[in-house]
C-alpha cells in the first residue's frame, strides 16, 4: 500500500504532473506551427541544412515581401476575401430568418426540413462537386465568385441553420409574445429584439460560414479554372508540388492564409465553441 | 397555432429552404443521373448503361481496395480521436486550483489545428516530414530513429504518417465536443465517490465514462462520417501513393473524374460512398436506439 502523502504534497504534486502533460500537448500542438513561422523568415538555402537549424541567424523578412509583392498571390487573396464574405453574408442572412421560423413556429414539414439539414451534412464533397461542376458550367457560372459561393452554401447554409436554430431555442418566447402584444410587426420582433440579442450565436455562425468558406480547399479547386478567379487555398496547393519550392515564401503564405481565421477566433472563441457545442448535444 | 402564425413561420423559413433545397437537391439529382450514364468527357460519349457502373465499380479491384483503406483509416483515426479527445478533455476540465483562465487559453490553443486550412497544413506538414528536415531531426535526437526516413514516400510509413497528420488537424472537434460532456457532469458525484473511498481510476470508469456514453455515440458517428471524407490532406502530401497505399475513396472520386475524365464512373463512386455513409448513420442510430 502507498503510503499515505498529505493532501497538500498530493496536491502539489497533482497541478506538476497536469503542468507537464499541458506542455507536452501543447508543444505537439504548436509547434509545427511555430515551425512555420520560423521558417518563413529563414533563407531558402537554410532550409534543410546540415547541422539542423533551429533558429537562423539570418533572419529575413524577404520570403513576405516577395509574397506580397507577387500579383498573383494578391489576387488569389482577394478572391479568397471575397468568395468568403459573400458566403458569410448570404448564409447568415438566410440562416437567421431560417432558425427564427424553426424556433418559434410549428408548421406542416418541419421536421422533416431539419432532419434534412442534419442529413446533408452527410453528403461526400466528392459527391456533390461532380454535379456542380457541370451545373455551374450550365448556369454560365463555372469559374465566377458566384458559382463558388453557391456551392459553399450547400454544405454551409444547413450547418448554419441547424446551429442558429438551437440558439434561437435558448432565447425565451415571452419576449416575442411581449413584443407582439405591445404591438410590434413580426418583422420588427425579429430584427428588433430577437436579433440583437442572438449575436453572440450569429457571430459564430458567421465564424463558422467563413471558415468554411476560406479553407474550402475541393470545391475551389474544381469550380475554377483560370488564374484570375483562384482562391488561395488552390493557389498554394499549386506551388506544393513542385520541385524547386521556394518554401520559405510557401511558409509565408499559409501564414497569410492562416491568420485571418486565427484573429477572428481568438475573439470568438467562446461563442464558436458553445455553437459546436449545442450542435451537438442537441442531437 | 393560428393559421396567420403558421404562414408567418412558413415565410421566415421559405428562402433559406428553397435555396437549400436547390443548392442540395438538384447536385444530388444530377449525380444520380450521372451515375447511371457511361459519360466519359475525353471521347464526348454520353450513353444510358443504367446499373452497368455500379457492377463496374463494385468489381474493380482499385474500388475494394481503396474502400478498405478508406474503412480502415476512417475507423482508426475515430478511436485514436475519441482517446486524444478524452485525455485532452480531461486535461482541460481537471478541477486544479487557479487555473481557469490559463485553460481557457489552452482550449483556444488545442483547437488551433482546426483553424489551418488543409492547404496550409499540407504544405506545412511536408515542410517537416522532408528528409533532414523537422521531424527526423526531434526523433534522431530522441533516438528513436537513427537515419533520416522518407516519411511520405515510403510504403512501410506512408500510412501511419498520413493517420497523424490527420489526427493532428482534426482532433479539436471530437475534443471540444467530449469537453462539452465531461463539464455536464456533476462534481457532486466524484466528490460522494470520493468520500466513498473511490480512487481517481475507478471515478473515471465508473462515474465519468457512463454518463459520456451519450455524446460519445454522438461525436462517433459524426466522426465517422468526417473521415470518410477526408480528401484535401492525402491529395496534397501523397497522392495517394505511394503505390496507392494511401488511396481514400474521396481521392479516388477525384481522380475518376477530373483527372480521367470518366465522369459517369466517378459519380457512380460518389452513390457508393453516400450509401456506405449512410448505412454508416444507421447502424449507429440502430446501435443508439439498442441502448436505451
Amino acid at each position: 500500500m502507498i503510503t499515505k502523502i498529505s493532501l497538500r504534497t498530493q496536491r502539489k504534486l497533482n497541478t506538476i504532473l497536469w503542468f507537464i502533460c499541458i506542455l507536452f500537448c501543447a508543444g505537439l500542438v504548436l509547434i509545427p506551427a511555430t515551425w512555420m513561422v520560423i521558417s518563413s523568415m529563414k533563407p531558402n538555402y537554410e532550409q534543410f541544412s546540415i547541422p539542423f537549424v533551429w533558429f537562423s541567424k539570418h533572419l529575413t523578412l524577404e520570403a513576405y515581401r516577395n509574397v506580397l509583392a507577387d500579383p498573383s498571390f494578391l489576387q488569389s487573396c482577394t478572391n479568397s476575401y471575397i468568395v468568403s464574405i459573400g458566403t458569410t453574408i448570404l448564409t447568415v442572412s438566410l440562416s437567421t430568418l431560417a432558425a427564427y421560423g424553426f424556433s418559434r413556429f410549428r408548421f406542416f414539414g418541419r421536421t422533416a426540413l431539419l432532419v434534412y439539414a442534419l442529413a446533408s451534412q452527410m453528403f461526400p464533397h466528392a459527391l456533390l462537386v461532380i454535379p456542380y461542376f457541370f451545373i455551374l458550367q450550365r448556369l454560365g457560372l463555372y469559374d465566377t465568385y458566384l458559382g463558388l459561393i453557391i456551392s459553399y452554401c450547400a454544405f454551409c447554409l444547413p450547418l448554419c441553420m441547424w446551429m442558429l436554430w438551437n440558439y434561437f431555442d435558448t432565447i425565451p418566447i415571452s419576449l416575442d409574445e411581449a413584443a407582439l402584444i405591445d404591438g410590434c410587426s413580426r418583422i420588427k420582433i425579429i430584427f428588433g429584439v430577437i436579433v440583437p440579442l442572438a449575436t453572440p450565436g450569429i457571430l459564430a455562425t458567421a465564424a463558422f460560414s467563413f471558415l468554411y468558406a476560406w479553407n474550402n480547399f475541393l470545391f475551389a479547386l474544381c469550380l475554377t479554372g483560370s488564374d484570375k478567379m483562384r482562391p488561395l487555398t488552390v493557389l498554394i496547393a499549386g506551388l506544393v508540388g513542385e520541385y524547386t519550392t521556394q518554401w520559405n515564401e510557401l511558409m509565408a503564405m499559409a501564414f497569410f492564409q492562416s491568420v485571418p481565421l486565427i484573429i477572428v477566433f481568438v475573439f470568438l472563441q467562446k461563442y464558436v465553441v458553445s455553437g459546436i457545442t449545442a450542435g451537438a448535444v442537441k442531437q | 397555432m393560428s393559421i396567420r402564425a403558421k404562414i408567418e413561420g412558413i415565410l421566415c423559413v421559405l428562402p433559406a429552404t428553397i435555396w437549400l433545397l436547390v443548392v442540395t437537391g438538384w447536385p444530388l439529382f444530377e449525380v444520380l443521373r450521372l451515375s447511371l450514364f457511361k459519360f466519359d468527357l475525353s471521347i464526348a460519349q454520353e450513353r444510358f448503361i443504367g446499373f452497368q457502373n455500379y457492377k463496374a465499380v463494385l468489381s474493380d479491384p482499385t474500388f475494394v481496395h481503396s474502400l478498405k483503406n478508406t474503412t480502415l483509416f476512417a475507423l482508426t483515426t475515430v478511436v485514436l480521436h475519441i482517446i486524444i479527445g478524452i485525455s485532452l478533455a480531461l486535461l482541460l476540465n481537471a478541477p486544479i486550483p487557479g487555473t481557469k483562465k490559463l485553460r481557457n487559453i489552452l482550449r483556444g490553443i488545442f483547437v488551433f489545428p482546426w483553424l489551418f486550412a488543409t492547404v496550409a497544413a499540407a504544405s506545412l506538414w511536408i515542410l517537416v516530414l522532408r528528409p533532414f528536415g523537422l521531424a527526423d531531426h526531434v526523433l534522431m535526437s530522441l533516438g528513436l530513429i537513427n537515419q533520416p526516413q522518407n516519411f511520405l514516400g515510403n510504403p512501410s510509413l506512408a500510412m501511419p504518417t498520413v493517420l497523424a497528420m490527420n489526427l493532428w488537424k482534426t482532433y479539436p472537434l471530437v475534443m471540444i465536443m467530449i469537453l462539452s460532456g465531461l463539464q455536464s457532469v456533476p462534481h457532486e458525484l466524484h466528490e460522494a465517490a470520493k468520500i466513498d473511498g473511490a480512487n481517481v481510476f475507478q471515478g473515471f470508469f465508473y462515474i465519468t465514462l457512463p454518463l459520456l456514453k451519450g455524446i460519445l455515440l454522438t461525436v462517433t458517428l459524426l466522426d465517422t462520417i468526417w473521415m470518410f471524407k477526408i480528401f484535401d490532406l492525402v491529395y496534397l502530401t501523397t497522392g495517394g501513393g505511394p503505390l496507392e497505399i494511401t488511396e481514400l475513396l474521396p481521392l479516388t472520386i477525384y481522380r475518376q473524374g477530373f483527372l480521367l475524365l470518366k465522369f459517369g464512373y466517378a459519380a457512380c463512386l460518389g452513390m457508393i460512398l453516400f450509401f456506405v455513409v449512410a448505412a454508416i448513420n444507421v447502424i449507429y442510430l440502430i446501435v443508439g436506439r439498442a441502448r436505451r
